[in-house]
């Protein structure tokens, strides 16, 4: 027998090597490892192959593949080459280990066959990623990459108590399904705990608050593996709970309406993250057959079409140091390949046919009707028309058409080109051939894209979209401007809390260690000499003392002695004398 | 912002495109799953209405809730920007 080794150890290892190779090995290693580990998973570990080690009194199993594990971590390993190829050019070695170690904690999460493995890797994501936004180097940077390890170590020790209850009620460590009809306090923290990694309101905000500050390479690894992870871990263990649904709608609403209001490109783009997640937790919330397809095709898509974007994105920022719309604008003849990209790009999110959006999308739209989820289906569709509002026109208007700025941006990498260029061709070829991607989806598929119906509703839909949107152009501007979230909560209420937890302990802790120094100073004073209490007393209001003649003591018996002496020595001598 | 008016051909351009998306449905037939796809041209319509409303929406919650000027955060900017 041989022996199987988990995905993730294949990559933690690489990391090492990348670490201690030569420069010009680390970019192909950083690209090839990921590829290399894919093809291991998907000969070594077809689906129903397990590992599993004792530990204790329990099983721990390390790997279980099944068809959405292996669906997951494909798509999972292919972001993350294409991201390593992205950053090619910037060939920092802190960012290439990081990266791999943080592929490393989602291949971990997605083959983690029970909880106590799919909390250590969960783990190793939380740090992994907080060091990719600290690598963005900027002070901004570095708060929000704290701040980012703060909230997901508190998601973390949720969900840590969400397993330990759930172990001692159940006996198990196995990550099964939880029963929506049988919940308890575990399987509620254990969701709690996913949905801080989800990015569900009002537990979102780390999200937009890190990832535009990190490097445009990381941004794209992060966009891509956190709230995917998390899906995933959705899909496998809460399928069917009802609450995912409203929830999402939520997610989908609030992406984009916050899309609608960015303007700086990476927020932009981060905020929409939240509305595509929406989608992905209807899909598991319904939990039908074909939502659960839906939403795990949905994340793969999203994988690929929201990584391209941040790429093209990246590359303007990179190349003009311009990173906000406000200070964006006519940038269609100098970057038009970049343009077209950024289109792929948009019109695969946005839905349109002939891109991979339109089939994902269809197919949780379709689970949501067939469901009796009216209202979902329709606020699931606004949120749509939000998308191609934000993302496929505001954005590339006032980045690439609007006012000209006569910006000279720099050449584009050209390894930054190619990243982006393979997620467009996939993007396009999963949008042509969707067969593709339905022969990997965890249940069989019956769903068919190409009707003419849902072209026919979907062209009418965006296009009328655009038509509004040019329309109330005038109404639309752009400016440089921070958006309130709930961050503001935990961001502004710092100085609140060190006045009342920090300043007011110390504050009395102060007047108590003043009236100890006071009293011990004042009894040391007192006690270090008890007769100077007397001569104190004497000495009170007399400034000038003369100690000569403040010994009345010492002189009365000196002359008493005296006066006895000589008493005594006059008495002997009469008494002598006959 | 002031937007450039559109050429003769940009408009022509739209209404063909708006004229096919709509009147496709009554050579093609299209099978209805949901009670509002019997009302003709309904996602032409939800896209008009959406968007408009997802704009003015969000327009006024920004101006009355959202909006804050740069550097709200402190932290958000650098210390040398800041110094400057």
């Amino acid at each position: 027998m041989s022996i199987l080794v988990p995905p993730a150890l294949l990559l933690v290892a690489g990391a090492a090597v990348v670490a201690l190779v030569p420069r010009a090995a680390r970019c192909a290693i950083t690209v090839l490892l990921p590829l290399l580990t894919l093809a291991y998973a998907a000969t070594a570990l077809p689906a129903g192959t397990t590992v599993s080690h004792p530990f204790m009194s329990y099983t721990l199993e390390v790997v279980r593949s099944d068809r959405l594990a292996l669906l997951f971590a494909g798509i999972f390993c292919v972001t993350s080459a294409l991201a390593a190829l992205y950053a090619w050019h910037e060939n920092d070695v802190t960012q290439q280990v990081t990266s791999l170690l943080y592929t490393a904690g989602a291949l971990g999460v997605t083959f983690a066959g029970d909880l106590l493995t799919l909390y250590v890797f969960w783990e190793l994501m939380a740090v992994t990623a907080a060091v990719l936004v600290w690598c963005g180097g900027t002070r901004a940077a570095n708060r929000a990459g704290t701040r980012y390890l703060l909230f997901h170590l508190a998601g973390g020790a949720v969900l840590l108590a969400g397993i330990v209850l759930h172990v001692q009620a159940s006996g198990s460590l196995r990550f099964d399904a939880f029963a929506p009809d049988a919940s308890t306090l575990g399987s509620w923290l254990i969701l709690a705990g996913f949905c801080v990694n989800a990015a569900v309101p009002p537990l979102h905000a780390w999200l937009p608050d890190s990832y535009p500050r990190a490097t445009v390479a990381g941004t794209v690894l992060l966009a891509a593996l956190t709230t995917k992870t998390a899906v995933y871990a959705l899909l496998r263990g809460f399928p069917g709970w009802e609450i995912l649904v409203p929830l999402g709608v939520l997610m989908a609403l609030y992406g984009v309406v916050y899309a609608v209001l960015a303007s700086d490109l990476r927020g932009l783009l981060s905020y929409h993250i939240i509305s595509q997640v929406g989608y992905m937790l209807v899909g598991a919330g319904i939990g039908t057959e074909i939502a659960i397809n839906g939403a795990a095709a949905h994340a793969v898509n999203n994988l690929l079409y929201k990584g391209l974007l941040f790429m093209c994105v990246g590359a303007v920022i990179v190349t003009t140091g311009r990173g906000n719309l406000a200070d964006l604008g006519g940038l269609r003849r100098r970057q038009p390949v970049l343009l077209a990209l950024y289109m792929i790009g948009a019109f695969s999110i946005s839905g349109f046919p002939l891109w991979n959006g339109f089939f994902s999308k269809g197919m949780v739209l379709t689970a949501a009707g067939e469901a009796h989820h009216e209202w979902t289906f329709l606020l699931l569709t606004l949120a749509s028309v939000g998308t191609f509002l934000s993302v496929g026109l505001k954005l590339p208007y006032f980045a690439w058409f609007g006012a000209d700025r006569d910006i000279r941006p720099r050449q584009v990498p050209p390894s930054m080109l190619a990243a982006a260029a393979i997620a467009a061709f996939l993007c396009t070829l999963l949008g042509v051939v969707p067969d593709l991607l339905y022969r990997f989806l965890p249940y069989a598929n019956e769903y068919q894209a190409y009707t003419a119906g849902h072209a026919i509703e979907t062209v009418q839909l965006l296009l009328f979209t655009g038509f509004a949107f040019f329309l109330l152009l005038p109404n639309l501007s752009v400016a440089r401007k921070t958006l309130l979230d709930v961050d503001v909560l935990y961001r502004k209420s710092a100085p609140v809390l060190r006045t009342l937890l920090v300043g007011g302990v110390d504050a009395a802790f102060g007047t108590v260690q003043a009236a100890a120094d006071w009293l011990a100073r004042a009894a040391t004073e007192a006690l270090r000499d008890p007769t100077a209490w007397f001569a104190e007393r004497r000495r009170r209001g007399s400034p000038d003392f003369d100690p000569d003649r403040s010994r009345p003591p010492l002189l009365t018996p000196l002359l008493l002695t005296i006066a006895t002496f000589v008493f005594i020595a006059v008495a002997l001598l009469s008494w002598s004398r006959p | 912002m002031k937007l450039a008016s559109p050429t003769p051909r940009q408009i022509t351009g739209a209404a063909i495109a708006a004229a096919i998306a709509l009147l496709l449905p009554l050579l093609v037939p299209v099978p209805q799953h949901l009670p509002w796809e019997a009302i003709p041209g309904f996602y032409a319509i939800y896209g008009v209405v959406g968007c408009g409303a997802l704009v003015v929406f969000t327009k006024w919650l920004g101006r009355v809730l959202l909006i804050r000027p740069e550097g709200w955060y402190r932290d958000d900017v650098d210390r040398d920007e800041e110094r400057a």
